[in-house]
């Protein structure tokens, strides 16, 4: 599904990681940890090469997705292609607009049919329609830090996309949540890629443990 | 520490209490002046209101021509100054590299230091150029005014439109890329959005500065007695030229006091204006949540 292949990723002169290689299965968890600063947020950058809008950075090696190089890809074409890798940032990019209008724009941009059934479904799969089904229609920046990330959660969802980079999707919230969460991802059949700092929190989720 | 805080919060809210005051005493004093010559006959002279409004009657004397024609100024040197000025900021933001950012910002830097008389000049120089070579019936008119006005505008809005995209957090300004959408998808449906109050708040500063400049029509097609203008190609009434005018021409106290009744005229189309600025604002707000 994604093969990276001797990944080398360099800020100046400080290299950031060197002759990577990681294997993603499909359908599955494929975990990488690693310490903070050490890139890991960054290689999702490059997997979907958000990262040629970053400055001074310096790429080498190969990323292939469905057998594409994603690194000599066009911009065209990657703009279609993220659409089917969605980024979860670990900060909740949440839009200064009302819930529903935080899922719903991008479900219409990109033509999604039963809006309203689908948000509610991807609502429901972070454990977040209960909570906030009564201020769907309130400003979603009032919501919790937790609520945000399961919010974004829910927006990468709605898109189905082929790959989920998720990076520290339970970072905010409590024990019980960050369970059920990875149940659901378990569950979810799409390709993951989680980031972690801990890598006893991802064994639970997975045996595709990658350090960096 | 705390008498060195003290001591700065009292110099601080002294220099706003007088910038506050210098505000108020210029707002009262066109108020008390101007409230007074304030009447029906400033603004229709002997028309008949009805038919003045309706444009069937032209109104000789009275200052509504100039409200028309200030109107119908501040309307096209926006539409001018929108299209290029926010063009220019997003190119600006998004698109131009770093050599071409610094040369176009130096540039409209420079415009920005142009005395709006000299651009006033340049547009009447263009004009007789444009009459005698290519367009006989080029001459200074409506459409030359806005078009210097909005060139006068110009660097606030480049710059505003700039700042207010550029000011974007860096995980919203990439935000739509990230979920697959183009540049074009992702400027439309989430940076513009996002900055619409900043825009349309740096939109309002321009078009006070668009309002109140004399200089620059007087010479590009503003005359103290057109009527309405029935064209683009036609010379106009505006307030700030009426005012420039009759405060130097008066022959006696009333002339002056009219001067006065028109510049409070002007105050209140800006006023309206702001006011329709915030709505916009609160529409754009409401609409994107």
């Amino acid at each position: 599904m994604l093969n990276i292949k001797n990944l080398s990723l360099s800020y100046g002169d400080k290299h950031i990681f060197e002759e990577l290689n990681i294997e993603i299965k499909e359908n599955e968890i494929t975990a990488i940890v690693g310490a903070s600063g050490i890139g890991k947020s960054s290689l999702f950058l490059c997997i979907n090469q958000m990262i040629r809008y970053e400055k001074s950075y310096k790429l080498k090696g190969e990323i292939l997705y469905k057998g594409i190089d994603l690194m000599k890809e066009s911009e065209d074409n990657l703009t279609k292609i993220r659409k089917n890798i969605i980024y979860v940032s670990q900060q909740p990019d949440i839009l200064p607009m009302s819930i529903y209008e935080n899922l719903a724009f991008i479900a219409r941009i990109h033509k999604i049919k039963n809006i309203d059934e689908k948000i509610n479904a991807a609502l429901e799969k972070v454990y977040l329609y209960d909570e906030i089904k009564d201020r769907l229609h309130t400003d979603a920046t009032s919501l919790s830090g937790g609520q945000q990330q399961r919010l974004i959660l829910a927006r990468a969802l709605l898109l189905e996309p082929e790959v989920l980079l998720l990076d520290e999707p339970t970072a905010s919230l409590n024990e019980e949540l960050s369970h059920k969460i990875g149940l659901m991802l378990k569950e979810h059949k799409s390709t993951i890629i989680i980031i972690s700092h801990f890598k006893s929190q991802v064994k639970k989720l997975t045996n595709n443990v990658y350090s960096l | 520490m705390k008498k060195e805080y003290l001591f700065y919060k009292i110099v601080f809210s002294i220099f706003s209490f007088f910038a506050m005051a210098l505000v108020y005493l210029l707002i009262s004093f066109i108020l008390y002046k101007g409230l007074s010559s304030i009447s029906v006959e400033l603004i229709f002279s002997d028309a008949n209101i009805v038919d003045a409004m309706m444009f069937k009657e032209r109104v000789f004397d009275g200052i509504f021509p100039a409200i028309i024609g200030t109107l119908m100024l501040i309307f096209l040197s926006l539409i001018f100054g929108i299209v290029f000025g926010v063009a220019s900021g997003i190119y600006l933001s998004i698109y131009a590299n770093t050599k071409v950012k610094e040369f176009l910002t130096t540039c409209f830097e420079l415009l920005a230091t142009v005395p709006s008389i000299i651009i006033g000049v340049f547009f009447l120089l263009l004009s007789i150029y444009l009459h005698k070579i290519f367009m006989s019936n080029f001459l200074p008119s409506l459409l030359l005014s806005s078009l210097a006005l909005s060139l006068l505008i110009l660097p606030y809005l480049v710059k505003n439109t700039q700042l207010c995209l550029d000011n974007i957090p860096k995980e919203i300004k990439h935000l739509g890329l990230t979920l697959g959408l183009n540049k074009m998808q992702n400027l439309f449906y989430i940076l513009l959005p996002y900055a619409s109050k900043e825009l349309t708040s740096g939109i309002f500063l321009a078009l006070g500065r668009a309002c109140e400049d004399t200089a620059v029509i007087m010479l590009t097609g503003a005359v103290a007695s057109a009527g309405i203008a029935s064209s683009v190609f036609d010379k106009y009434e505006a307030l700030p030229f009426y005012i420039y005018y009759i405060s130097s021409e008066y022959s006696d106290q009333a002339e002056l006091n009219s001067a006065f009744g028109a510049a409070l005229v002007l105050l209140c189309i800006a006023i309206l204006l702001f006011l329709f600025t915030s709505l916009l604002q609160k529409k754009f707000r409401k609409k994107y949540a």
